[in-house]
């Protein structure tokens, strides 16, 4: 498959602070491709670096194959869509949807053909003659990205759109923005610090952390084998949890051992214990994979129940079925799924492959 | 004994506006009682009535035993925590615990008992001596908490104390102040706009509306049975299925030929609007049950630990929960069926939760 964007190497500098260091990254064609990280990850560097809003030090930028580094905006034929929609508010949505294909000289009739397409495809028809006053948030950041979209550019290029829509519509509007982009079969470069977003709509996540790329690949992916301890505990809710130990053939921490499924450490290793909440069970089969501790917190929240708990000195969280009933301060056990677990570098933080 | 009582509160602002529609709400001694709703909804005028901060129209608040309308704030016996951080920057983690109870002018030997039991409570004991700028977030946090402990309030109000907290420490909070409360055994009534948040916390959570109680109940039941269609969409994500459906022989049938188990107590014809939660949906690529419905998949929300499917269908637009081993493709022709007891019917004229 050919790549619509290729950076490579960019590094870029503001003041004393480094945005982005050697940043390579390869966005295929066609696809979702999602640049995930918290805030002050260099995310909105990086896609302003590619639109041309912002020069590198050092590095390029290829477009279709083709150098754009020294590109103006304009040339480079990308469509940038923000999370304020910032519509004209004096004119109609047809209007506010036409405004990028003015300069283009095309006769009316082609205008309004193109603009009404893009409507159906954003199920906007309705809205056409409404000014953005008279619109839910929800349909003026679909008025917006008609806009981005009106002009079949090489590849879309979003900024956390969806940051000021509530949660309801946060939740619609992705899976809208999956169902558009699969009719369109365009590249999408989209940029959030919302792990559900990048989970639920990329192909491919770059997670993105101190201006470099810690990870890139498939959510699954990113999901199941962070590549660090950073990328597990970014990625996932709740938080993965972590539990010092010294790996050799056991796992041992602080009130706790298990055995070691198969990490390759040489001697008495310090290391990391990732475990994700739903990797655990609290109706324990294998004594020898538990952990013992006693209940801090119970939580139900519908579809699970969340049980915090103490282990010596430290909490974890287990995802329980929403039938779990505990109380506070009671002995309970906690079967690990040993095939799932993760373990981390205690210095470097690399994820330790099993052998 | 620290009961709260809302007896016919109702506060209506000098420009017309109702925050709050004659609410009566007891809660227990010891409770953590979670008001949710979305903003407007009347519940943080209700707090603030409980607290002393606004003067209801009509109605009387009770704490214990004693009416408290007319007292001021600090003659109420209650702590008010509005959001947790706000320490004294120069003062160490003691001294910003124990300043409530010097304000006070509590004796020397009482404020330091009370102090211990708070840093003991809340694994403070190694950092009595830093500054809070020396702390972590959640370790400020657990010191602000302590600051309206050891002042042995009757209750704690509580006006969404976690909102402006980034989502991890958020949840490492939330586990904190349920393990907290659960020791002190102090009423607590709490304020919220996030619903998982209220599920997580609450012993009963008041669902308000409008400045108006749509249900109270315990966290599992307010999510199995909830008592309106707005406590149903308010509550779950995603939310509550809202199936268009009709008693049949025996179901519940929906367009489409959607199959759904009947509640008891509603006639043959008669016509409801089911809630369905999306765990109760099993899709699978075909389907013989005849009460299957067909469909196709919309989107699919790969999260890690599940799977949201959106699923077109004549019954409408489906949301499914699934485990994360079950794959299955956008655009994949697929068949969605119900599995469980009977789910609540609402009456889709009053919105109201009807049949047994």
């Amino acid at each position: 498959m050919s790549s619509t964007i290729v950076t490579t190497g960019i590094g870029k500098s503001f003041g004393d602070v480094q945005a982005l260091r050697d940043l390579d990254l390869d966005v295929p064609e066609g696809a979702f491709f999602v640049l995930l990280g918290p805030s002050g990850a260099g995310k909105t560097t990086t896609l302003r670096v590619i639109a041309g809003l912002e020069k590198p030090d050092y590095g390029t930028v290829h477009l279709t194959g083709i150098d754009a580094t020294e590109a103006t905006p304009a040339e480079r034929d990308l469509a940038m869509v923000f999370q304020s929609y910032a519509l004209y508010p004096k004119q109609t949505a047809a209007d506010n949807i036409a405004s990028p294909l003015r300069a283009r000289r095309l006769s009316k009739a082609d205008v309004d053909e193109r603009v009404l397409q893009v409507a159906r495809l954003l199920h906007i028809e309705h809205l056409l003659q409404r000014k953005p006053g008279q619109m839910s948030g929800g349909e003026q950041q679909r008025v917006a990205l008609g806009r981005a979209l009106v002009r079949e550019p090489r590849a879309f290029l979003m900024d956390e759109p969806l940051t000021n829509l509530d949660l309801k519509l946060r939740v619609e509007m992705r899976t809208e923005l999956t169902r558009i982009h699969r009719s369109l079969g365009r590249t999408f470069l989209y940029v959030t610090n919302d792990q559900v977003e990048a989970m639920s709509m990329a192909d491919q996540v770059a997670v993105l952390h101190n201006g470099a790329i810690q990870q890139v690949g498939p959510p699954t992916e990113i999901y199941d084998r962070p590549a660090n301890r950073w990328v597990g505990t970014f990625v996932g809710w709740p938080r993965m949890n972590l539990l010092p130990c010294t790996a050799n053939g056991q796992l041992s921490g602080n009130g706790w051992q298990l055995p070691n499924p198969g990490f390759a450490v040489d001697g008495d290793r310090p290391a990391l214990l990732g475990v994700r909440a739903e990797d655990m069970s609290l109706d324990v089969r294998d004594e020898s994979a538990a952990l013992a501790g006693t209940v801090y917190a119970v939580e139900p929240l519908g579809d699970r129940t969340l049980v915090d708990i103490e282990i010596a000195d430290q909490r974890i969280v287990v995802k329980a079925p929403p039938t779990a009933s505990l109380r506070i301060g009671e002995s309970v056990r906690a079967s690990v799924d040993l095939d799932r677990v993760h373990l981390f570098d205690a210095d470097g933080e690399a994820a330790i492959p099993r052998r | 004994m620290g009961e709260v009582r809302v007896e016919r509160l109702h506060k209506a602002f000098p420009d017309g506006t109702v925050a709050v529609h004659e609410l009566d709400l007891t809660i227990a001694d010891g409770e953590l009682f979670v008001m949710l709703g979305p903003s407007g909804c009347g519940k943080t005028t209700t707090l603030r009535c409980i607290a002393g901060l606004e003067t209801e129209t009509s109605g009387r608040i009770v704490i214990g035993d004693e009416v408290v309308s007319g007292l001021r704030p600090s003659q109420r016996d209650i702590a008010m925590v509005f959001q947790f951080y706000a320490l004294y920057p120069h003062l160490s983690v003691h001294d910003n615990m124990s300043f409530p109870l010097r304000a006070a002018g509590h004796p020397a030997a009482e404020i330091a008992e009370r102090v211990n039991e708070a840093a003991r409570l809340l694994r403070l004991e190694p950092l009595m001596k830093r500054k809070p700028n020396k702390l972590s977030g959640g370790e400020q946090q657990r010191v602000a908490l302590g600051r309206a402990i050891v002042r042995h309030p009757k209750a704690f109000l509580m006006d969404e104390p976690l909102t402006n907290l980034d989502a991890e420490l958020r949840a490492d909070m939330r586990a904190e102040l349920k393990h907290v409360q659960q020791r002190l055994h102090t009423t607590m009534v709490y304020v919220t706009h996030d619903q998982t948040e209220a599920m997580a916390l609450g012993h009963r959570i008041a669902i308000m509306n409008q400045g108006r109680l749509e249900q109270v109940g315990a966290p599992m039941e307010v999510y199995e049975r909830p008592a309106t269609l707005f406590a149903a969409s308010f509550i779950g994500s995603p939310p509550m299925n809202l199936i268009d459906a009709e008693v049949t022989n025996g179901h519940l049938t929906a367009a489409g030929g959607l199959a759904l188990t009947a509640p008891e107590g509603l006639e043959r014809g008669e016509r409801v609007v089911a809630g369905v939660r999306p765990e109760r949906f099993v899709v699978s690529a075909s389907d013989d049950d005849p009460g299957a419905a067909r469909g196709r998949v919309v989107s699919r929300e790969a999260l890690g630990d599940e799977t949201i499917y959106v699923v077109e269908t004549e019954a409408g637009l489906l949301n499914v929960r699934m485990p994360p081993t079950v794959r299955l493709a956008e655009d994949q022709p697929v068949a969605v069926r119900y599995q469980g007891t009977a789910p609540p019917v609402y009456d889709p004229e009053s919105g109201r939760v009807t049949g047994r």
